[in-house]
This record gives C-alpha cells, structure tokens and sequence, in this order.
C-alpha cells in the first residue's frame, strides 16, 4: 500500500465515520421526533350501512368504527406509487345503532388499521381482507380513489369536489386551489394520521363493491368475516350516495359518537 | 334524482298544516364534527349532536306556494318551491363534545323546527331566529342520502352535506352564508352559534359558495326512531 492509498483509506474513513455520526444524529432526531409525535389517539369513521354482527343482520344502521390507538405507531409506506400513513396498533370497537337497538363489539386484535391515502383522497380502515375493507371513504366511487389528473384544479369548475378528501386531494394535487377552500378545510390538508383530522367522502363498505352499478347493491357473497366479542361481523353496505366521515382526534374524546 | 334548489326564501308563515300522522312519541337527531361556541366558549371541531322529542301527530305537510290538498310525494312546487313535512312543537336540546368533556344544553321553546324539503332533499334542525325563518341553520343536512328519506314519520338513518347556514339556500343567491354571531340561539345555558367550517366557493374571493350541496363540504347524519327512544346518556 502506498501513502496515497493509505491516505485515500484514512479519508474513506474519515467520511464513513462522518456519515455514520450524521446517520445517528439522524436517527436520533427521528426518535425525539416520535417522541414529539407520540400521542394517544382515536381513529373514528361514521357511516350509515349495512352488514351483519353475530345473527343480528342490520340495515341502513348508523356504525361507528374506531380504533384506539397512538400516533407514534403511524407508519408511513408507499402503495401504488402513492404515500400511505397507516396505523394498525391499537383497540378496536364497533358500534352499531339501528332504530332502538345500539351494539358495541370490541374486535378481536390485529385486524383492522386506519389507512389514509390524502393525495387519492381514500381515508378509512382497512385490513388483512382488504386494503379498503371494512370501510373506506373515497373522493369517488373507486376504492383507488381520485384520478388526480382529474382533480387537480378542479375547485370552481363545472363538476367540483363535494367531498372533504377531494378537496384535500386537489389541495394536495394543487395548493393554489386552497384559495377555493374555506380556512378549516385547509388546516386539514396536511394530515398524516399523526395529528387531527376531519375527512370524509363516499362509503364503500363492501369488499366486493359494484363499480359498474353504483345501486345495485353489495353482491351477496360474504367476505371473511370480523371476529368481534360479539360474534362474526360483515360489512355489506352499497349506496353509490352514501357519505361518510373519519375523524382522528388526538385528545381522545371517549365520548365521541 | 332531483336538481332542483332548496327552496330560496321560506317563510316560517307560509308553512301549511295538510296532513298528520298517528299519534307516537318521535326522536329526531343529528349528529356532525363542526364549530359551535356555547355561552361564549368556542370548540374547534367538536361532536355536536342535537336531539328534538315529539309526537308524530304534530308532523305537518308543507307546500311552497301553498297547495289544497298538500301532498307533498306529489306536488311539483317549481324553481323556489318546497315541500315536505315539519314538526315545531317538542322539546330541543344539544350535546357537545371537546376535549373529553361533555357540554349539554336545552333550547328554549319556540325556536327549532324539524324540517325535511323532500322536493329538494335536505332535513334537519332549522330555526326560528330573530323572527326570521333559518331553514339551513343550527344544523341541517342535504343530498347523499336524506336526499331519498321517505318522511318524517320512518325510523332511519340518513347522511349528507352538513349545513349551518343563516341565509340557505346562499348559492342560488350568489353569495355566502351570513356571520351566525349575530343570530344566536337562546339555550338554558347560555347563547348557541353554530359555524360552517368547510366549505368550497367559486372563486379565491370567496364571496360565493359552488352551490347548495357541496359547497359545504362536511358530512352529517340525521336520524329519526318512532317509538320511546332509549337512555342515551
């Protein structure tokens, strides 16, 4: 070895010993920032459905899906090209109220996860059945979401957005078009299921939705079910106009419904 | 599916009294994450549900212009009209919920309205406010699904665009709703102002909202159940 290579070989280490101080420094500031973040929190989703808990069959039932969690646990991924924050530790209850029947289930551990995919405009909870099952809530009939080429810009157009994840999309898509949005929707275009949030949009409740014939119904075949404390649980809802909302709150609000 | 526009200007006297069903204790509830300010405190984003008894036998049909007989499933009122079903006489109140707290309060009587257009397919808690007739406003829905509710006499479930609107239907008009500070609701424990938060307009100025369905972006759910409700407390 001569002197230039063995000064060539201090200086790799010399780098490698910097990037390493930088990558620690990095991870360190990753952590304290997920310290920062770390909060409980309560992933909620409302919607008006139909499905099946235990041998009660429900109809056009008002449920509330929550999961009760902590935002240090959201991860951030990539699906499809598009980011997704998930989150999928936590406890989950099912509420279902229909005329003057109201049945709370507690779900048995590890099946569902909140899911959120702002720049398509889906938001909902998801599962080892369905990325989009048992409920998710689209900026359009499509469980993929927005196409964004269409969205982006739309705000005062012909046909705009009616829905809060749309408007997030566009805003995400296009953030001049926020001007078109009032100051609360804008405040919740930044969400990453790590922070409040106020969503919402069509429903999709049924695993094997009818894109075709948005009011055809939810075809008869069940999907695997939920198993909840309560019996198994179905989704089985399909009303191309049903809407819905997905509230995250930071500060636990257990009353919430 | 129906397009037309909530009715512009309903005037609370020209509600018509046609038609009553069975007498049977009804509940009338609706439920969204909005703004609201009670006795001066304001909560961002709070769970504000509104509950409204009464009896099925005070439900009246309604048809704007005035019709004999007033049947609401038929009568065609035009651009402007309405019809449908209304209920005033019954006890009000709201819940909120912030912070994980729990807020309560009653109306006092003589303000809200149960309404449901069915020609134009919104329902909820309109109000009687400084004499003026608020058909969008402390908390009213429309389009999605309460867009096809039957009545005001079935029990069920419905969603849609949650309006909280002095001054609906502000689109047909070309403007925006007006500053609900100034049209407080009277409760037992102090003034009630309810915010529309999320809304889409038609340009950055931000002087007029896209139209009387999405231009507010929030999603509500209304509820009726015929019978004794349960304790939900």
């Amino acid at each position: 070895m001569d002197a230039g290579s063995h000064d060539g070989q201090i200086e790799r280490e010399k780098r490698m010993k910097r990037v390493s101080k930088l990558a620690l420094a990095f991870a360190l500031l990753g952590l304290a920032l997920g310290r920062v973040d770390a909060a409980p929190a309560v992933y909620s989703a409302f919607v008006v459905t139909d499905g099946q808990l235990g041998s009660w069959p429900f109809t056009r039932a008002m449920v509330v899906v929550r999961l009760k969690g902590d935002t240090r646990n959201t991860m951030t991924t990539s699906q499809g090209g598009s980011t997704v924050y998930v989150n999928d530790v936590g406890s989950a209850t099912v509420t279902i109220s229909q005329g003057d029947k109201t049945v709370t289930a507690h779900l048995d551990p590890s099946q569902i996860f909140a899911r959120l995919d702002a720049a398509d405009g889906v938001v909902g909870f998801g599962s080892t059945i369905s990325p989009f099952y048992p409920i998710s809530m689209s900026c359009l009939y499509v469980p993929t979401g927005c196409d964004l080429a269409s969205v982006v810009g739309e705000a005062g157009a012909v046909f705009p957005s009616s829905q809060i994840s749309e408007a997030v999309a566009d805003v995400l898509g296009d953030p001049a078009d926020s001007a078109y949005y009032s100051a609360a929707l804008n405040a919740e275009t930044t969400d990453d299921l790590r922070g409040p949030a106020h969503l919402g949009g069509h429903v999709i409740a049924c695993i094997n939705f009818n894109f075709n014939m948005l009011f055809a119904g939810c075809p008869a075949t069940l999907p695997p079910p939920i198993t909840t404390d309560q019996g198994k649980l179905y989704f089985t809802g399909q009303d191309g106009t049903e809407r819905g909302l997905f509230k995250v709150s930071v500060e636990p609000d257990d009353e919430d419904d | 599916m129906r397009f037309h526009l909530v009715c512009a200007v309903i005037g609370a006297a020209a509600w018509l009294a046609a038609g009553a069903a069975g007498a049977a204790p009804i509940t009338y509830s609706i439920f969204a994450y909005t703004d609201i300010s009670l006795n001066g405190r304001m909560f961002h984003d709070a769970a504000v549900s509104m509950t409204f008894t009464g009896d099925t036998a005070d439900v009246q049909a309604f048809c704007i212009p005035a019709a004999n007989p007033c049947n609401p499933k038929t009568y065609l009122p035009g651009f402007g009209g309405a019809a449908g079903w209304q209920i005033s006489k019954g006890s009000a109140s709201v819940r909120i919920v912030s912070g994980g707290r729990t807020y309560h309060a009653n109306f006092l009587p003589n303000q809200i309205i149960i309404t449901y257009d069915f020609f134009n397919g919104g329902s909820g808690f309109s109000s009687i406010v400084n004499g003026n007739f608020e058909p969008g406003y402390p908390l009213v829905l429309d389009g999605a699904t309460i867009f096809d509710a039957p009545d005001l006499v079935s029990t069920g479930n419905w969603s849609g665009h949650a309006w909280s609107c002095i001054g609906f239907p502000p689109a047909v008009r070309h403007t925006v709703c007006s500053d609900p500070t100034a049209h407080p609701l009277a409760t037992d424990a102090g003034p009630l102002v309810v915010f529309q938060a999320y809304q889409q307009f038609t340009s950055p100025a931000q002087t007029q909202l896209i139209d009387d369905y999405g231009g507010s972006l929030n999603t509500g759910f209304f509820s009726i159940l015929v019978g004794t409700a349960p304790d939900s407390e």
